[in-house]
């Protein structure tokens, strides 16, 4: 590598890996093929590094101060040993993508980003269920089924199955069933009084998959509130 | 000048300071701190002005702690001890003057107590009078002062701060001139590490340590800032020595400074404690007149200077990085260590912070050496540390006393129990980052570890104290708040989470909370402190996971019942007995209007 510079060793997830001095836990785990997740971390503004998200944490093993520090900011050195997969790693971004999904307008239909979002696959990957299949769906505001008459159940079903259906033409079936989040029931029902359908037509439409869970419950009440 | 006249100079003018101290004529003297102030202070010293037929002399002091009885006016006869009057009135104060100042005879019903010997450690310039008056209790016999050891607070109330000569009359500056002409830098850093005196801000960081790493960083320039900027409510123990004694920060700065090789000096001070800076400006002002600040201070080859930088009333400009962010005009955030401030701070340069406090203990370390401060306080905690009492206790005010000392003696002994006697439910260490410390817990010695064991921190030295009627979600709700309005926003955890928490806790508090709700509160909490950017994130849900731990009862009792029997109850009686108490002809003015249409 560059010359003269003496390279240092370091632990991560028991992997010990040799790396230029100067560089980032972070930027050493990405070289090497760890994934450790962030959301304000720019590639094209590589000088400046807020460490403000905290998704990117990492836990300290060895060789430093005990505790999680966020990895985009932590400078290498001999010895270190770091933890990318530990139990208060996978609490603490969790929490921190549950928090952010707590202040998180959900306007999938009409957002640019559906279909390829980093914070839906990080929703997807903590397990929380707080945005429905239409966060996964390329098709945005002109492409949605159900501005061409198709009830799609998108808007109301639980994400984390790709939106393998609409991404291959067919619509959402609700195979996933229907969210018991407050939210996402919400933002389903506004969105088919948007489109112009009735309630009736939804529930009938769920009762494939969903006839017997607390979402369709949920469903009723959320519809009755927005006046579907 | 050269080195000997310099200090022939301070010679002469510490023998008029203590000419200033205890002058051949009667003296009048007012507590003139913010509490004084707003007490009534001021409007004392203008009858005092119209005082005409008595040829005597008014001083003006600092905050001596003892803010639960302000105004405090006291009167020193020649070769007599000075008499503390409180609670003084314009009444009063008349009486005072015609029998004490001219009379001169102390009056003995209205009088508190006498300072015929030296409250604090120091040795050159301390009180000690042979006489004494009879029937008026001496300093050293009140139980607030008692068990006190006076070292950051060794000037405060006794000396006038507008006055360099007061100052150095009481040994002030000697550290500082023994500093710089016969010791080497690595022999000062030696005896502050020796001393093991840790950073009174409320982390605990050892100072000698500190000041080693900033000395072994390179830089052509490097920055010493004090750290002025308290902010936590209940706290105001630094302010007592910036308004009382402010010339003893800038002896420990310069001493700092030298001891580091800093050329740049800046207190960081709230804009909040008017009085504070401008005391401040005019102690720098004097200091640089008498070479101890500027260019070649004391004759030596070293040069200091020292800016005040006021702070805009962030409470995360307390934290340093923050507060570097501010100094160099930038928004207030704080941003990940490392690299650590004593590497790159202030515009790129190594700094070093200190607090007030530290500061103001440096200059007797040096004065009587490492080793006897480290004979002061706990094994791990070494000397002394103010702590500023509050909240429902009878004797609120200012209490320096070594470590180790435990909370129960401070509460009960000092601060005289609860007000109107009632019960003792818990104590507030440490401000809205610290945490509640309940009854069983009152034997503790106190020093930064043990209060860390009990889930608060040593802090800025706040402590709140809460009598049996208070409603501990309640305060949980209060202090969380606060540091959640005061967070900067930069980080998730901070940010969103104080919100949140707070949400859980409205939700208990009014009642609708569930039980669930608590171990979503706990889960949170401590994910907030794990993940949090800086130490005000890291601390803000301590007051929320000590009441959890200690005061569960009452989190279950508003899920269960809707309210609990404390402060709440009432708010609550309040409001469902006001319809049946106007059962027959409800008037409207008394009800709210969402109750009567129901």
């Amino acid at each position: 590598m560059t010359g003269g510079k003496k390279l240092m060793k370091i632990k991560i997830d028991g992997r010990e890996l040799e790396c230029e001095p100067g560089k980032t836990v972070f930027d050493v785990a990405r070289s090497n093929g760890i994934y450790i997740p962030t959301l304000c971390y720019n590639p094209m503004n590589d000088s400046k590094r807020l460490g403000a998200c905290r998704l990117c944490v990492v836990e300290i093993m060895e060789g430093g101060r005990p505790g999680l520090q966020s990895s985009c900011t932590l400078p290498v050195s001999n010895g270190l040993g770091v933890s990318t997969t530990s139990e208060p790693v996978f609490q603490a971004r969790r929490t921190v993508t549950e928090l952010l999904l707590s202040e998180h307008k959900l306007d999938c239909v009409d957002c640019p980003k559906s279909g390829d979002c980093t914070f839906v696959r990080q929703c997807r990957d903590y397990d929380l269920y707080g945005v429905p299949v239409c966060a996964e769906c390329p098709r945005q505001k002109d492409g949605c089924l159900l501005a061409s008459g198709i009830l799609c159940l998108g808007p109301v079903t639980y994400a984390g199955c790709k939106a393998i259906c609409t991404r291959t033409g067919g619509r959402c079936t609700g195979c996933n069933t229907t969210s018991v989040n407050k939210d996402v029931l919400k933002f389903g029902a506004e969105t088919f009084k948007r489109f112009g359908y009735s309630s009736e037509k939804v529930l009938e439409a769920m009762e494939v998959f969903s006839a017997t869970t607390p979402g369709k419950e949920g469903f009723k009440n959320a519809a009755k509130e927005v006046g579907l | 000048m050269t080195s000997t006249d310099i200090k022939k100079k301070y010679e002469e003018m510490a023998e008029a300071g203590m000419k200033r101290l205890h002058p051949d004529k009667p003296k009048l003297i007012f507590g003139y701190g913010t509490c004084g102030l707003a007490a009534g202070c001021g409007c004392l010293v203008d009858v005092a002005k119209e005082l005409k037929g008595v040829d005597h002399v008014t001083s003006h002091v600092g905050c001596i702690g003892l803010c639960h009885i302000e105004p405090l006016v006291d009167v020193q006869l020649p070769g007599m001890p000075r008499v503390t009057y409180a609670s003084v009135d314009q009444e009063k104060l008349k009486v005072i003057i015609e029998k004490h100042l001219k009379g001169g005879q102390p009056v003995k019903e209205l009088a508190y107590a006498q300072l015929a010997t030296e409250l604090s450690v120091i040795k050159k310039g301390a009180i000690n009078y042979q006489k004494k008056y009879d029937g008026i209790p001496t300093y050293q016999e009140l139980p607030f002062f008692k068990k006190q050891m006076r070292i950051a607070l060794r000037n405060c109330g006794i000396i006038d701060p507008e006055s360099l000569e007061e100052y150095m009359a009481r040994g002030g500056y000697r550290a500082a001139y023994k500093a710089l002409h016969g010791m080497t830098p690595e022999e000062v850093i030696e005896d502050v590490t020796v001393s093991n005196i840790r950073g009174r801000g409320g982390a605990g960081f050892p100072t000698g340590t500190k000041w080693g790493f900033c000395r072994g960083s390179k830089g052509d320039v490097k920055y010493l800032i004090c750290n002025a900027d308290e902010g936590d409510p209940g706290a105001y123990a630094n302010r007592a020595v910036l308004e009382g004694d402010p010339h003893s920060i800038i002896e420990g700065m310069v001493i700092g400074a030298y001891a580091m090789g800093a050329t740049k000096g800046y207190i960081y001070v709230r804009a909040e404690y008017p009085l504070a800076v401008q005391r401040l400006r005019l102690a720098i002002k004097q200091a640089r007149q008498h070479c101890i600040l500027g260019t070649n201070i004391m004759g030596t080859d070293f040069s200091f200077d020292i800016s005040i930088f006021e702070g805009a009333g962030a409470f995360v400009c307390g934290e340093e990085t923050a507060l570097i962010a501010s100094i160099e005009g930038k928004r207030g955030e704080p941003r990940p260590r490392p690299p650590f401030p004593a590497v790159s701070g202030v515009f790129g340069k190594p700094t070093n912070i200190n607090n007030v406090e530290t500061l103001a203990t440096i200059p007797m370390i040096l004065q009587r050496g490492g080793y006897w401060f480290a004979s002061i306080g706990t094994e791990r905690s070494k000397g002394t540390k103010v702590f500023s009492l509050v909240g429902k206790i009878k004797r609120s005010g200012l209490v320096e006393v070594p470590m180790g000392i435990s909370l129960g003696v401070i509460i009960h002994e000092m601060g005289g129990g609860m007000l109107d006697d009632k019960g003792f439910k818990a104590v507030q260490t440490g401000g809205p980052s610290g945490g509640c410390i309940p009854e069983n817990f009152l034997e503790t010695e106190i020093d930064y570890e043990s209060l860390k064991k009990l889930g608060s921190i040593m802090g800025s030295g706040g402590m709140v104290a809460l009598d049996e009627d208070t409603c501990m979600v309640d305060v949980a709700k209060f202090f969380l708040n606060f540091t959640s309005s005061e967070s900067c926003g930069k980080c998730t955890p901070c940010r969103v989470g104080g919100k949140r928490m707070l949400d859980i806790l409205d939700k208990i508090s009014k009642g609708t909370g569930k039980k669930e709700d608590l171990v979503t509160l706990e889960h949170l909490a401590i994910q907030v402190r794990d993940a949090s950017l800086c130490a005000l994130g890291g601390t803000s849900p301590n007051p929320v996971l000590t009441t959890l731990r200690y005061f569960r009862n009452e989190y279950e009792e508003h899920i269960e019942k809707g309210g609990c029997k404390n402060t709440c109850k009432k708010r609550g009686a309040s409001k469902v007995a006001a319809p049946s108490a106007a059962g027959k002809a409800p008037k409207k003015t008394d009800v709210p209007k969402k109750g009567v249409s129901k």
